[in-house]
Protein backbone atom coordinates (compact mmCIF):
# COMPACT_ATOMS: atom_id res chain seq x y z
CA UNK A 1 0.00 0.00 0.00
CA UNK A 2 1.34 3.50 -0.90
CA UNK A 3 1.97 5.89 2.08
CA UNK A 4 -0.74 8.38 1.04
CA UNK A 5 -3.27 5.56 0.58
CA UNK A 6 -2.25 4.18 3.97
CA UNK A 7 -2.75 7.57 5.65
CA UNK A 8 -6.14 7.95 4.00
CA UNK A 9 -7.16 4.53 5.31
CA UNK A 10 -6.07 5.45 8.86
CA UNK A 11 -7.89 8.81 8.64
CA UNK A 12 -11.04 6.99 7.50
CA UNK A 13 -10.74 4.57 10.39
CA UNK A 14 -10.35 7.40 12.91
CA UNK A 15 -13.48 9.10 11.61
CA UNK A 16 -15.58 6.37 13.30
CA UNK A 17 -17.26 8.23 16.16
CA UNK A 18 -17.05 7.11 19.79
CA UNK A 19 -20.45 6.93 21.37
CA UNK A 20 -20.64 9.51 24.20
CA UNK A 21 -22.90 7.24 26.28
CA UNK A 22 -20.74 4.14 25.83
CA UNK A 23 -17.45 5.91 26.50
CA UNK A 24 -18.02 4.98 30.14
CA UNK A 25 -16.61 1.48 30.78
CA UNK A 26 -19.49 0.28 32.98
CA UNK A 27 -22.12 1.34 30.45
CA UNK A 28 -20.10 -0.30 27.67
CA UNK A 29 -20.00 -3.57 29.64
CA UNK A 30 -23.73 -3.32 30.38
CA UNK A 31 -24.63 -2.77 26.74
CA UNK A 32 -22.28 -5.58 25.66
CA UNK A 33 -23.83 -7.98 28.18
CA UNK A 34 -27.33 -7.16 26.90
CA UNK A 35 -26.12 -7.53 23.30
CA UNK A 36 -25.75 -11.28 23.88
CA UNK A 37 -29.47 -11.71 24.49
CA UNK A 38 -31.53 -13.16 21.65
CA UNK A 39 -34.15 -10.90 20.03
CA UNK A 40 -36.96 -10.40 22.53
CA UNK A 41 -34.78 -11.46 25.46
CA UNK A 42 -34.23 -9.40 28.60
CA UNK A 43 -32.27 -9.58 31.84
CA UNK A 44 -33.49 -8.53 35.26
CA UNK A 45 -31.74 -5.99 37.46
CA UNK A 46 -30.56 -8.84 39.71
CA UNK A 47 -29.33 -10.86 36.74
CA UNK A 48 -27.30 -7.92 35.45
CA UNK A 49 -25.90 -7.21 38.91
CA UNK A 50 -24.71 -10.83 39.25
CA UNK A 51 -23.35 -11.00 35.71
CA UNK A 52 -21.32 -7.81 35.97
CA UNK A 53 -20.65 -7.86 39.75
CA UNK A 54 -21.84 -4.30 40.30
CA UNK A 55 -23.44 -2.65 43.32
CA UNK A 56 -27.14 -1.74 43.19
CA UNK A 57 -26.41 2.00 43.19
CA UNK A 58 -23.80 1.85 40.45
CA UNK A 59 -25.91 -0.41 38.25
CA UNK A 60 -29.07 1.66 38.76
CA UNK A 61 -27.26 4.89 37.87
CA UNK A 62 -25.77 3.55 34.64
CA UNK A 63 -28.96 1.76 33.59
CA UNK A 64 -30.81 5.06 33.99
CA UNK A 65 -28.39 6.75 31.55
CA UNK A 66 -28.77 3.91 29.03
CA UNK A 67 -32.57 4.03 29.29
CA UNK A 68 -32.59 7.82 28.84
CA UNK A 69 -30.34 7.46 25.77
CA UNK A 70 -32.83 4.96 24.30
CA UNK A 71 -30.26 2.15 24.26
CA UNK A 72 -32.05 -0.05 26.79
CA UNK A 73 -35.76 -0.59 27.34
CA UNK A 74 -37.11 -1.49 30.78
CA UNK A 75 -40.22 -3.63 31.27
CA UNK A 76 -41.90 -4.48 34.54
CA UNK A 77 -43.12 -7.95 35.36
CA UNK A 78 -45.14 -9.13 38.35
CA UNK A 79 -44.71 -12.53 39.94
CA UNK A 80 -47.22 -12.61 42.77
CA UNK A 81 -46.63 -9.43 44.75
CA UNK A 82 -43.04 -9.08 43.63
CA UNK A 83 -42.18 -6.66 40.86
CA UNK A 84 -39.15 -7.36 38.69
CA UNK A 85 -37.71 -4.96 36.15
CA UNK A 86 -36.23 -6.52 33.03
CA UNK A 87 -33.92 -4.68 30.65
CA UNK A 88 -33.66 -5.37 26.91
CA UNK A 89 -31.34 -3.78 24.38
CA UNK A 90 -33.06 -1.62 21.76
CA UNK A 91 -32.13 -1.58 18.06
CA UNK A 92 -30.52 1.85 18.62
CA UNK A 93 -28.48 0.42 21.52
CA UNK A 94 -27.27 -2.55 19.47
CA UNK A 95 -26.30 -0.24 16.59
CA UNK A 96 -24.53 2.21 18.94
CA UNK A 97 -22.48 -0.60 20.46
CA UNK A 98 -21.46 -1.85 17.02
CA UNK A 99 -20.37 1.67 16.02
CA UNK A 100 -18.44 2.09 19.27
CA UNK A 101 -16.72 -1.27 18.82
CA UNK A 102 -15.79 -0.26 15.25
CA UNK A 103 -14.28 2.96 16.64
CA UNK A 104 -12.26 1.00 19.22
CA UNK A 105 -11.01 -1.32 16.47
CA UNK A 106 -10.06 1.77 14.44
CA UNK A 107 -7.84 2.99 17.31
CA UNK A 108 -5.99 -0.34 17.30
CA UNK A 109 -5.73 -0.46 13.50
CA UNK A 110 -4.46 3.14 13.42
CA UNK A 111 -1.79 2.36 16.02
CA UNK A 112 -0.67 -0.65 13.96
CA UNK A 113 -0.62 1.36 10.72
CA UNK A 114 1.50 4.21 12.16
CA UNK B 1 -12.14 19.01 20.73
CA UNK B 2 -10.02 20.08 23.73
CA UNK B 3 -7.07 17.89 24.59
CA UNK B 4 -8.52 16.71 27.94
CA UNK B 5 -11.90 15.84 26.36
CA UNK B 6 -10.18 14.01 23.52
CA UNK B 7 -8.08 11.93 25.87
CA UNK B 8 -11.19 11.05 27.94
CA UNK B 9 -13.22 10.08 24.87
CA UNK B 10 -10.56 8.27 22.88
CA UNK B 11 -8.80 5.43 24.65
CA UNK B 12 -5.20 4.50 23.95
CA UNK B 13 -4.63 1.44 21.71
CA UNK B 14 -3.87 -0.68 24.79
CA UNK B 15 -7.06 0.48 26.54
CA UNK B 16 -9.04 -0.09 23.34
CA UNK B 17 -7.69 -3.63 23.08
CA UNK B 18 -8.65 -4.32 26.72
CA UNK B 19 -12.16 -2.92 26.22
CA UNK B 20 -12.62 -4.91 23.00
CA UNK B 21 -11.56 -8.12 24.70
CA UNK B 22 -14.13 -7.60 27.45
CA UNK B 23 -16.86 -6.49 25.05
CA UNK B 24 -16.15 -9.65 23.03
CA UNK B 25 -16.49 -11.92 26.09
CA UNK B 26 -19.67 -10.45 27.64
CA UNK B 27 -22.27 -11.27 24.92
CA UNK B 28 -21.05 -14.88 24.87
CA UNK B 29 -21.39 -15.01 28.65
CA UNK B 30 -24.98 -13.72 28.45
CA UNK B 31 -25.81 -16.24 25.71
CA UNK B 32 -24.44 -19.04 27.89
CA UNK B 33 -26.42 -17.75 30.86
CA UNK B 34 -29.60 -17.58 28.74
CA UNK B 35 -29.17 -21.15 27.47
CA UNK B 36 -28.20 -22.73 30.79
CA UNK B 37 -30.68 -20.89 33.03
CA UNK B 38 -33.53 -21.55 30.64
CA UNK B 39 -32.98 -25.30 30.42
CA UNK B 40 -31.20 -26.47 33.58
CA UNK B 41 -34.19 -27.32 35.84
CA UNK B 42 -36.25 -28.84 33.03
CA UNK B 43 -33.29 -30.97 31.88
CA UNK B 44 -32.78 -32.37 35.39
CA UNK B 45 -36.53 -33.01 35.79
CA UNK B 46 -36.90 -34.75 32.44
CA UNK B 47 -33.60 -36.60 32.81
CA UNK B 48 -34.76 -38.09 36.13
CA UNK B 49 -38.21 -38.84 34.66
CA UNK B 50 -36.60 -40.72 31.78
CA UNK B 51 -34.13 -42.70 33.88
CA UNK B 52 -36.73 -43.91 36.39
CA UNK B 53 -39.66 -43.93 33.94
CA UNK B 54 -37.99 -46.20 31.41
CA UNK B 55 -36.73 -48.44 34.22
CA UNK B 56 -40.26 -48.63 35.67
CA UNK B 57 -41.80 -49.55 32.29
CA UNK B 58 -39.13 -52.17 31.76
CA UNK B 59 -39.07 -53.72 35.23
CA UNK B 60 -42.52 -53.22 36.80
CA UNK B 61 -45.69 -55.08 35.74
CA UNK B 62 -48.06 -53.09 33.51
CA UNK B 63 -49.93 -50.82 33.96
CA UNK B 64 -47.98 -49.99 37.17
CA UNK B 65 -44.77 -49.18 35.24
CA UNK B 66 -46.58 -46.97 32.75
CA UNK B 67 -48.43 -45.23 35.61
CA UNK B 68 -45.10 -44.55 37.35
CA UNK B 69 -43.73 -43.05 34.11
CA UNK B 70 -46.84 -40.86 33.78
CA UNK B 71 -46.46 -39.61 37.38
CA UNK B 72 -42.78 -38.82 36.74
CA UNK B 73 -43.77 -36.98 33.55
CA UNK B 74 -46.35 -34.86 35.40
CA UNK B 75 -43.68 -34.09 38.02
CA UNK B 76 -41.26 -33.03 35.29
CA UNK B 77 -43.90 -30.73 33.72
CA UNK B 78 -44.56 -29.13 37.13
CA UNK B 79 -40.85 -28.64 37.85
CA UNK B 80 -40.31 -27.17 34.37
CA UNK B 81 -43.01 -24.59 35.06
CA UNK B 82 -41.88 -23.79 38.61
CA UNK B 83 -38.20 -23.75 37.71
CA UNK B 84 -38.44 -21.05 35.05
CA UNK B 85 -35.62 -18.57 35.72
CA UNK B 86 -36.74 -15.36 37.37
CA UNK B 87 -33.74 -13.31 36.31
CA UNK B 88 -33.88 -13.81 32.60
CA UNK B 89 -36.43 -13.83 29.81
CA UNK B 90 -34.87 -15.53 26.84
CA UNK B 91 -37.52 -14.37 24.38
CA UNK B 92 -38.10 -18.00 23.35
CA UNK B 93 -40.61 -18.81 26.10
CA UNK B 94 -43.78 -18.57 23.96
CA UNK B 95 -42.31 -20.50 21.01
CA UNK B 96 -40.83 -23.12 23.31
CA UNK B 97 -44.19 -23.62 25.07
CA UNK B 98 -46.07 -23.93 21.76
CA UNK B 99 -43.51 -26.38 20.34
CA UNK B 100 -43.63 -28.43 23.51
CA UNK B 101 -47.43 -28.77 23.42
CA UNK B 102 -47.25 -29.76 19.73
CA UNK B 103 -44.75 -32.48 20.68
CA UNK B 104 -47.00 -33.73 23.50
CA UNK B 105 -49.99 -33.70 21.13
CA UNK B 106 -48.15 -35.63 18.40
CA UNK B 107 -47.04 -38.43 20.74
CA UNK B 108 -50.40 -40.28 21.08
CA UNK B 109 -50.91 -39.91 17.32
CA UNK B 110 -47.54 -41.51 16.63
CA UNK B 111 -48.43 -44.23 19.14
CA UNK B 112 -51.60 -45.00 17.16
CA UNK B 113 -49.77 -45.00 13.82
CA UNK B 114 -47.17 -47.57 14.87
CA UNK B 115 -49.65 -49.98 16.52
CA UNK B 116 -49.31 -52.87 17.20
CA UNK B 117 -45.90 -52.23 18.77
CA UNK B 118 -44.49 -53.56 22.07
CA UNK B 119 -44.57 -50.85 24.75
CA UNK B 120 -40.77 -50.59 25.26
CA UNK B 121 -40.28 -50.11 21.50
CA UNK B 122 -43.05 -47.50 21.37
CA UNK B 123 -41.43 -45.58 24.24
CA UNK B 124 -38.10 -45.79 22.47
CA UNK B 125 -39.68 -44.31 19.33
CA UNK B 126 -41.28 -41.49 21.32
CA UNK B 127 -37.96 -40.87 23.05
CA UNK B 128 -36.26 -40.58 19.67
CA UNK B 129 -38.93 -38.05 18.58
CA UNK B 130 -38.27 -36.10 21.80
CA UNK B 131 -34.55 -36.16 21.06
CA UNK B 132 -35.07 -34.75 17.56
CA UNK B 133 -37.23 -31.94 19.04
CA UNK B 134 -34.48 -31.19 21.58
CA UNK B 135 -31.92 -31.14 18.77
CA UNK B 136 -34.01 -28.69 16.71
CA UNK B 137 -34.42 -26.42 19.75
CA UNK B 138 -30.68 -26.57 20.42
CA UNK B 139 -29.92 -25.63 16.81
CA UNK B 140 -32.35 -22.69 17.03
CA UNK B 141 -30.79 -21.28 20.20
CA UNK B 142 -27.19 -22.29 19.28
CA UNK B 143 -26.78 -24.53 22.35
CA UNK B 144 -24.11 -27.06 21.34
CA UNK B 145 -24.20 -29.16 24.52
CA UNK B 146 -27.97 -29.55 24.34
CA UNK B 147 -27.64 -30.36 20.64
CA UNK B 148 -25.25 -33.19 21.47
CA UNK B 149 -27.75 -34.57 24.01
CA UNK B 150 -30.58 -34.30 21.46
CA UNK B 151 -28.47 -36.09 18.88
CA UNK B 152 -27.72 -38.90 21.33
CA UNK B 153 -31.41 -39.33 22.20
CA UNK B 154 -32.43 -38.99 18.55
CA UNK B 155 -30.12 -41.87 17.78
CA UNK B 156 -31.55 -44.02 20.54
CA UNK B 157 -32.96 -46.49 17.99
CA UNK B 158 -29.47 -46.82 16.56
CA UNK B 159 -28.11 -47.32 20.11
CA UNK B 160 -30.87 -49.87 20.72
CA UNK B 161 -29.84 -51.69 17.53
CA UNK B 162 -26.15 -51.51 18.37
CA UNK B 163 -26.54 -52.63 21.98
CA UNK B 164 -29.24 -55.26 21.41
CA UNK B 165 -28.03 -56.48 18.01
CA UNK B 166 -24.39 -56.21 19.05
CA UNK B 167 -25.02 -58.32 22.15
CA UNK B 168 -26.79 -61.00 20.07
CA UNK B 169 -24.03 -61.00 17.43
CA UNK B 170 -21.30 -61.30 20.08
CA UNK B 171 -23.13 -64.13 21.85
CA UNK B 172 -23.74 -65.94 18.52
CA UNK B 173 -20.11 -65.51 17.42
CA UNK B 174 -18.88 -66.77 20.75
CA UNK B 175 -21.08 -69.90 20.39
CA UNK B 176 -19.88 -70.40 16.81
CA UNK B 177 -16.24 -70.16 17.84
CA UNK B 178 -16.56 -72.20 21.02
CA UNK B 179 -19.23 -74.86 20.43
CA UNK B 180 -20.27 -76.81 23.52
Amino acid sequence: MRPDTELAAVAELLRSPFDPVLVDGVRLRLQAALQGLPAGGSLSFTGLRRLLELTDGNLGMHLKVLVEAGYVEPTHSWRGRRRTTFYAPTAAGRAALERHVAALQAVISAAKAC
Amino acid sequence: MAGSERSRAEPSPAEAAGLLAEVGRLPARTRRLAATKFTRVSLVAWGVAWVFGYAAVQLLPQPVGLGAFAVLGVGAVTLTRLGAPGELLSGWEAQFRRGWWVLIGVMPLLGLIVQPTPLPTLLLLLGALWGVALLLFAVTVSDRALGAVGLTIGWSLLCFGLVGGGAMAILGSSRLLHPA
